[in-house]
């Protein structure tokens, strides 16, 4: 525990996760005004005492939107990487554990899958399904199943030569012990500080997506979202324009910082490289 | 040299290959007739039919996929349904900003990026590493469209310095064509350089531990010499890998600046495209764009190996 509290990354990253975390949960209980209420006459106030972030073109409460639009984007968030961390370890192990041909089959598939960035593959999913949340959401898990495949197929292959596995194997464990008992406890830290990234992809892809309108739809909130309808009225307020972009940046560095710390506090080896 | 750079052509056109069966395949199995898409759910089964029969929806998969192959093949890239003109001569009038923006962005993230990497590297433990990877920290965790849209706000509703948006030619004179990307370059440069800088620096970093750097360093080689000739020249390899990675996110992040800054380059067409549900052209770019990703990666591919003659395709 010691070692958790003592790595600043870890430690900074941890306590802007939870704020936005407990500020996601505080949403379904409590949020100043209805987040979707039209205050017509309140339109475009800026910060006050009735409005602490001020209000949107519609007159709604932004701060009670940006605590909506954290539950929609760590929606997005773990649903993707759940995507991508299901059959990424699916693939990325059978690949690794048969070898030869299937291993070549899978990876030649996932590499041509990496080089499609997620808005590419958002843009070409939502012109089919539409746009909306569910969408996005498969777009984003569909790029994040390569990331964790190549990954888990790596540390899979370093894994199996290690003497530890070569001893189980000599002491007659069953495979499936070797693999379950052996194996993936030594490569479940490389995937839990990879898992941290791709969260921070996926806030950033669900923001852009729902900027560009294919994304979560209106009137639901979406820090995306609100930045798309803030910048049409950027003459007359520039606030609305301003507090969903901080909440992305904050929670996107966040998220960065704790994966950082964890990284460091897993391979001591690495820590003073700073992020690849 | 020649052996690796046809194992990668040969490994570039398999790629290929696997991207165009996705862009198809995707577009076709996933539910949604794209002739109703087109209609709506209005359309009398007639008209549906005639549709149908017309972009070749009725015939088998295989001989769809081929046929729109063969055509991207020879300059064909189909029809576009909303602008009612070949998707080619499209893709050509949009190219231009898209393109420049994707140089400009690029050189403009490598300027950047590299050498405060090797600064944060070089100085390592210092205030000036950790301001380094601070900025570089945010900059990674801010988005470009925001970027963007600040920018907007800044340099053109307040100030009045710069344009809001659209975009000018370079044939219509250099300093307009500045002023109209000079933002939108900038916004996607940022955060492109603050993963550069990163990635240089860690790279930098793990030269640094070799031993042939401690042994240039005990033989009593001055520090700046270490550094230049034996850091930089092996830290580079993997930069460059890096930079080739950044091109599809580079790419990606186009088109949503393009759509920021209203400028008419392929990243707004395709947005435009997905509103009128004019499948053809969506294909058509997403082809386009990946093939250029692709390509980049392959040209970075072929430098490495002529950078680090130890590289050897298996």
């Amino acid at each position: 525990m010691k070692r958790y509290l003592k790595n600043k990354n870890f430690l900074i990253g941890i306590i802007i996760v939870s704020l936005i975390v407990i500020m996601a949960i505080v949403s379904f209980f409590y949020t100043p005004y209805d987040p979707n209420k039209m205050h017509i006459r309140d339109r475009l106030k800026p910060p006050s005492a009735k409005h602490l972030l001020g209000t949107d073109q519609y007159g709604r409460d932004i701060l009670s939107r940006i605590m909506k639009g954290a539950v929609n984007s760590i929606f997005v968030g773990i649903l993707s990487v759940g995507v991508g961390l299901l059959f990424g370890l699916f693939f990325g192990a059978i690949a690794a554990y048969f070898g030869g041909w299937k291993d070549e089959i899978i990876m030649r598939i996932m590499d041509v899958l990496y080089g499609f960035p997620p808005v590419l593959m958002a843009i070409l999913i939502t012109s089919i399904l539409g746009p909306g949340i569910r969408n996005s959401i498969l777009a984003i898990g569909i790029f994040n199943i390569p990331v964790f495949a190549r990954l888990t197929r790596g540390s899979f292959l370093s894994t199996k030569e290690r003497d530890f596995v070569q001893a189980a194997r000599a002491l007659g464990d069953k495979e499936s012990v070797i693999i379950l008992k052996h194996i993936f406890p030594n490569i479940i830290s490389p995937i839990i500080v990879q898992s941290a990234t791709q969260f921070a992809v996926a806030i950033l892809a669900e923001a852009a997506l729902s900027y560009l309108g294919l994304g979560t739809q209106p009137p639901n909130a979406s820090w995306g979202r609100m930045l798309k309808e803030a910048q049409t009225y950027m003459r007359l307020s520039p606030w609305p324009a301003i507090f969903p972009g901080l909440a992305i940046g904050f929670a996107v560095l966040g998220v960065n910082m704790l994966g950082d710390g964890l990284r460091d506090i897993f391979d001591p080896k690495l820590s003073h490289l700073g992020r690849k | 040299m020649t052996h690796y750079i046809i194992r990668r052509l040969l490994s570039f056109t398999l790629v290929l290959i696997g991207v165009s069966i996705i862009i198809f395949f995707v577009l076709r199995i996933l539910p949604g007739d794209p002739a109703q898409i087109i209609l709506g759910t209005q359309a009398t089964p007639e008209k549906l039919a005639h549709l149908r029969h017309l972009m070749g929806l009725d015939r088998p998969l295989i001989v769809q996929y081929f046929d729109w192959i063969g055509g991207v093949l020879r300059g064909d890239f189909g029809h576009s349904i909303s602008y009612d003109t070949s998707v080619a001569s499209l893709i050509a009038t949009r190219m231009e900003v898209t393109l420049f923006l994707t140089f400009f962005a690029m050189l403009l993230s490598i300027i950047i990026g590299i050498p405060l990497g090797i600064f944060a590297a070089t100085h390592q433990g210092t205030p000036g590493d950790y301001l380094v990877m601070l900025a570089s920290q945010i900059g990674i965790a801010i988005p470009a469209f925001w970027t963007g849209i600040l920018f907007i706000y800044f340099f053109a509703v307040k100030y009045h310095m710069l344009p809001a948006g659209g975009y000018v030619s370079i044939t219509k004179g250099l300093v307009p064509f500045i002023k109209s990307i000079i933002l939108p370059t900038l916004a996607i440069a940022i955060v492109r350089a603050s993963v550069l800088a990163r990635m240089s620096r860690s790279s930098v970093l793990e030269v640094m531990r070799e031993d042939y750097v401690r042994t240039a360093r005990s033989k009593g080689l001055e520090e700046k010499v270490v550094i230049y000739k034996h850091v930089l020249k092996n830290a580079f390899i993997p930069i460059l890998t890096v930079i080739g990675l950044q091109v599809g996110q580079l790419v990606a992040g186009e088109i949503i600046i393009e759509n920021v800054f209203y400028l008419p380059g392929l990243g707004q067409l395709v947005m435009r495209s997905i509103g009128q549900r004019d499948l053809p052209t969506v294909q058509a770019i997403v082809l386009f764009i990946a093939v250029l990703i692709i390509i980049i990666n392959l040209v970075v591919d072929i430098l490495y190996g002529y950078f680090d003659p130890r590289i050897k395709y298996e």
